[in-house]
């Protein structure tokens, strides 16, 4: 045998190796669901008074290749009917698992802020149509990084623990414009304590948070402060790797078939325009076999961060720009207060199927009241 | 009429046969490893991946839909099968961990128990021979 062919020998024989050790596994879900508002003409939560089957549908599929002796790689492809069903890569990353209880990931990663982050898509998942709107109202929902897992166990309790770094970046829309922003250096641990009636979480993490805000209004008001020489307002309301932070707890009961729970979260960002926000919800299902209603209340506790409008002298000719400045922080409170009632319920009318209904009311302080009324399906495979 | 009412019984008894078929653990027989029933169900919702001794446990399934599985689940795990699959999208789609691999019959299990000392299953306990091990009934 001359040494090419030996040399393509070789070869073949690793690539079909390859193929034999990778143990390939394809999963998905889906989502279809239809939603309107109940009131003339008011947008809500994506929808308006006009059904709308786009909003909320989702198609995803994920691919998992096991190279075995715990190292996989993991891709999860979603399309969102709100996107137009454009791909997306929600998940993409590598999985070794160190020891028995340590796994490392690494690449695109689901930031953990709350219980459900981690299959906030998955709507198979959870009892609700979606988790509860107020609390998980935070724009990224992955970020690329690593992330250590540690399992354990006492007595009749499991216990996680995640530390978790990196970075994310979203495009957002403040006051009607896009603005691309940013969290970089992004540090946190998660910890759950999980037994058969009892739930509890809590998650801490810190990141240096850019915002770059191109709504004219945002940016007329920018002006004005430079032209009135007011450098230090301009800092305390410009978010330019200023210190984010986030915190959150998470409560859990199961009571034979009752359950409830709630999660409360603060979300600041230091010296910047964006309101400390407060939020929380409570919540209790009860699960006859195949049928499950749920009712669901939330409240948005925002406090406005007055520090850029405070900085600026009192004397006559800037009171204009300070009444100005005061107003348009006020305001990112003021719009945002108020809190969400719902009633619904979820039917597992097939073992990998269920069909859920939901009816949410918004009562904002503001005065705005309305009514948004859903239906899915939801689906894993 | 009596025959009817005896069809009628034989079809009684075979529904409460095998409602209250009894669930065998089997393990390799040269596994020497304890295994208590909180063991059992962590083995099989990927929580605990070691057997007692420290050697690596890989749990074996029954095909969805089979009635010793469905028996196993609500017995041995204490969840129906909606509350299962729900359980495993949580740990699939975010890279905490894959269901047990699943085997089509009694015999295939009992073949790859038999042959594996890693191995942890279950079958019908009318399904069990000599070639594998009981650890646990219930």
């Amino acid at each position: 045998m001359n040494q090419k062919l030996k040399l393509l020998c070789g070869a073949c024989l690793i690539t079909s190796s390859f193929y034999a050790a990778a143990d390939i596994r394809l999963n998905g879900f889906a989502r279809i669901a239809a939603g309107k508002t109940l009131s003339d003409d008011q947008n809500h939560m994506g929808y308006d008074n006009k059904l709308d089957f786009r909003n909320e549908s989702l198609f995803a599929l994920q691919v998992t290749g096991d190279m075995g002796d715990g190292l996989s790689a993991t891709a999860q492809f979603m399309a969102r009917g709100e996107d137009d069903f454009a791909v997306e890569v929600e998940w993409a990353y590598l999985s070794y698992q160190l020891t028995d209880s340590t796994r490392l990931n690494a690449g695109r990663l689901r930031i953990p802020f709350f219980r459900y982050s981690d299959f906030l898509d998955v709507g198979y998942a959870y009892t609700w149509l979606r988790p509860p709107a107020a609390v998980y109202d935070l724009p990224y929902t992955s970020y690329d990084g690593v992330s250590l897992l540690y399992n354990t166990y006492m007595g009749d309790a499991d216990i996680e623990v995640q530390a978790f770094t990196g970075a994310a970046k979203d495009t957002i829309s403040v006051e009607g414009a896009p603005a691309e922003t940013e969290l970089a250096d992004v540090y946190g641990a998660n910890v759950t304590f999980n037994m058969d009636w009892l739930y509890l979480r809590g998650v801490y993490l810190t990141s240096k948070a850019t915002f770059n805000v191109g709504a004219p209004a945002f940016q007329g008001l920018i002006s004005n402060l430079e032209a009135a020489g007011q450098a230090e307002a301009i800092d305390q309301v410009l978010v330019n790797e200023d210190t984010g932070s986030f915190a959150g707890v998470g409560v859990g009961l199961l009571f034979g078939n009752l359950n409830l729970q709630g999660e409360v979260t603060k979300v600041g960002v230091a010296d910047s325009f964006i309101a400390d926000r407060t939020r929380s919800y409570v919540s209790a299902s009860y699960q006859f076999d195949q049928l499950t209603p749920y009712v669901l209340i939330q409240k948005i506790d925002d406090e406005a961060n007055l520090d850029g409008a405070n900085s600026i002298p009192d004397v006559a000719p800037l009171a204009g720009l300070k009444a100005g400045l005061a107003g348009f922080l006020q305001d990112q409170e003021n719009t945002e207060d108020g809190k969400y009632y719902s009633v619904g319920f979820r039917y597992d009318f097939h073992p990998s199927a269920s069909f859920k209904t939901d009816l949410t009311r918004w009562k904002g302080d503001d005065g705005e009241d309305d009514k948004v009324l859903t239906f899915a399906i939801d689906m894993v495979f | 009429m009596s025959k009817f009412i005896k069809a009628i019984f034989v079809l009684a008894s075979f529904f409460s046969f095998s409602v209250l078929a009894e669930i065998s653990i089997i393990v390799h027989p040269s596994n020497a490893a304890s295994v208590s029933s909180d063991d059992v169900s962590r083995i099989f919702l990927g929580k605990k991946k070691s057997f007692s001794d420290g050697n690596t446990v890989v749990p074996i399934n029954l095909k969805e839909g089979s009635d010793t599985r469905e028996t196993f689940n609500s017995t041995v795990l204490n969840k129906n099968s909606s509350q299962l699959k729900a359980y495993w999208s949580k740990l699939v789609f975010t890279g905490k961990g894959a269901p047990p691999k699943e085997v089509a019959s009694a015999a295939e299990m009992l073949k790859l128990i038999a042959n594996n000392p890693n191995m942890i299953g279950y079958l019908d306990s009318s399904a069990v021979d000599a070639s594998v091990k009981v650890v646990a009934k219930y």
